[in-house]
């Protein structure tokens, strides 16, 4: 009964109505009005109406913020890139870009990897600031810190897993090979009082190659799994990394070589002497029928066979970047 | 292209012109105003038509159309009325409400006694379920279009439907058929 009402109430209302009259008078009056066909004027003041129309419209006002903040942080990134301790981007390279790429990398390899990367990045930035005279205490200490992170993150990295012996030896012959580029510039550093070979980088890396080191003899010894297999094939890769070391010194090797280089050279041969003398101890371990100590010579000397050739590159590279900006230098005494 | 603007304008005319007067009358009270209101709305609609503006529901661009007008138009009176004195007032629009106050259209109106009678409930109405319920139950709008007209969501605009007949119902002692049940029980 009462749903009838309301349907009735409804009904009423509906008949409220213009007359016939009225409708024809509003079509007429409103076909025959006439249309503007004009385009508006553009205003002058474009900046501003574009102002005002990101300021009114929401959505573009959001979007207008959101794409500004996107492209401001995406330059800073691209800015903090090649930076150094002391610049005004590092903070954010270390702090922020960095943590976030290792965050969004899921396997432990390519963790394992990207930290290592990045503790070579770390003694590179050591060594860059080194031959600008710019490695105070503070920025030691700062990349002491972050290159004990870069260790402790690739310790947790390559846990339990069984197959990454590669990465360790590559991780550890960066460090000890950019550490040893790093006190050979330290004794050369005239600035230096007390000439020093060590500075704090270079300590804390070899303490981070030997840590790891550690890490891998204490996964051999509770490795069952008999060895005999993947010393052979090791052995055919170190050797092959050796002589591979052995080429590029001998594409150095000239009667022309300064004095530096001529270190630098010296040095990598010693180098390779004890991969080679490595090598020998672990061909004696396996005779003797030790298989897993054979193994662990092994690695010893892939790890200074491969210092060696990082050793050769990074050493030569600064030797030549410090001859360049020697020769700038003496062209701009010249000018003056 | 004008013939084929002037019929698709015409058709519109024919089917929506009624619903967009009503919609005036019970909102501005005042025949003269509701026929003002009513033909600049259309002729609103005739411009962007002949300027070949894609309209995607002519049906929701009218009643959108008349209700910023008549929110315009009670902006205007508000200056100088005295009944926006003296009834009170919405704090959005400032509008009387939905009612045929205007003798004139009191008289020539053929509106029966529960027509009015529904009229004044919805007026009662606080002012958020007003215009969705008469726009709902009168004319038949779904919650998306009430919800462009009004400038809410649809979601919103459901939920104020709802509400509406709701308390509808207890002014009037009315239900509608879906509620049938609920209120025997």
């Amino acid at each position: 009964m009462k749903d009838e009402k309301l349907k009735i109430g409804i009904k009423e209302i509906k008949e409220i109505k213009m007359t016939a009259l009225e409708k024809e008078r509003i079509l007429k009056s409103v076909i025959h009005s006439p249309v503007s066909y004009e385009q508006p004027i553009k205003s002058p003041w474009t900046i501003f109406s574009l102002f005002s129309v990101i300021h009114k419209n929401r959505l573009v006002y959001y979007g207008f913020v959101f794409s500004l903040a996107v492209v401001l942080g995406g330059g800073a990134v691209f800015a903090s890139g090649n930076s150094l301790p002391g610049n005004v981007f590092y903070p954010l390279k270390v702090s922020i870009v960095e943590p976030i790429h290792s965050a969004f990398t899921f396997s432990p390899k390519k963790k394992a990897q990207y930290e290592s990367n990045l503790a070579t990045k770390r003694m590179i930035e050591a060594e860059t600031l080194k031959s600008q005279g710019k490695l105070d205490k503070a920025k030691e200490e700062r990349l002491s810190l972050l290159l004990e992170d870069h260790t402790k993150a690739f310790n947790k990295a390559i846990e339990g897993n069984d197959d990454d012996d590669d990465a360790i030896t590559n991780f550890q012959a960066g460090l000890n090979a950019h550490a040893r580029v790093l006190e050979l510039m330290n004794e050369r550093d005239d600035k230096s009082e007390k000439q020093e070979k060590n500075n704090k980088v270079s300590d804390t890396a070899r303490a981070g190659a030997d840590k790891i080191k550690d890490t891998l003899k204490e996964r051999e010894d509770n490795n069952k799994e008999k060895n005999e297999d993947k010393n052979e094939e090791r052995k055919k890769h170190v050797r092959e990394i050796i002589d591979g070391t052995v080429r590029e010194l001998d594409n150095h090797t000239s009667v022309d070589v300064s004095p530096d280089r001529q270190t630098i050279i010296d040095n990598t041969h010693k180098t390779l002497e004890e991969a080679n003398r490595y090598l020998k101890e672990a061909d004696e371990e396996d005779e003797k029928g030790d298989a897993k100590e054979a193994y662990f010579r092994l690695l010893d000397s892939e790890s200074s066979a491969k210092e060696a050739g990082i050793f050769l590159k990074s050493g030569l590279k600064f030797k030549d970047r410090e001859k360049e900006e020697e020769k700038r230098n003496e062209d701009q005494e010249e000018k003056d | 292209m004008e013939t084929e603007n002037t019929s698709k304008f015409e058709k519109i005319y024919s089917v929506e012109s009624d619903a967009i007067f009503r919609f005036c009358l019970v909102r501005v009270s005042n025949r003269e105003q509701a026929l003002d209101i009513t033909q600049e709305t259309f002729l609103r609609l005739w411009q962007s038509l002949s300027l070949g503006k894609n309209i995607l529901n002519e049906r929701a661009f009218l009643f959108t159309v008349s209700h910023r007008l008549i929110i315009d138009w009670y902006r205007k009176k508000k200056s100088v009325s005295l009944e926006g004195i003296l009834h009170k007032e919405s704090e959005e629009e400032g509008e009387i409400g939905y009612d045929v106050a205007d003798e004139k259209t009191r008289d020539s109106l053929e509106s029966g006694p529960e027509g009015r009678y529904l009229l004044s409930k919805i007026n009662e109405l606080t002012e958020t379920y007003r215009h969705p319920i008469y726009l709902h139950f009168v004319e038949g709008l779904s919650p998306k279009e009430i919800g462009d007209i009004l400038e809410i969501s649809a979601n919103a605009a459901s939920v104020r439907v709802n509400r509406g007949i709701l308390e509808l119902r207890k002014k009037t002692g009315y239900y509608n058929g879906e509620n049938k049940e609920n209120n025997q029980n």
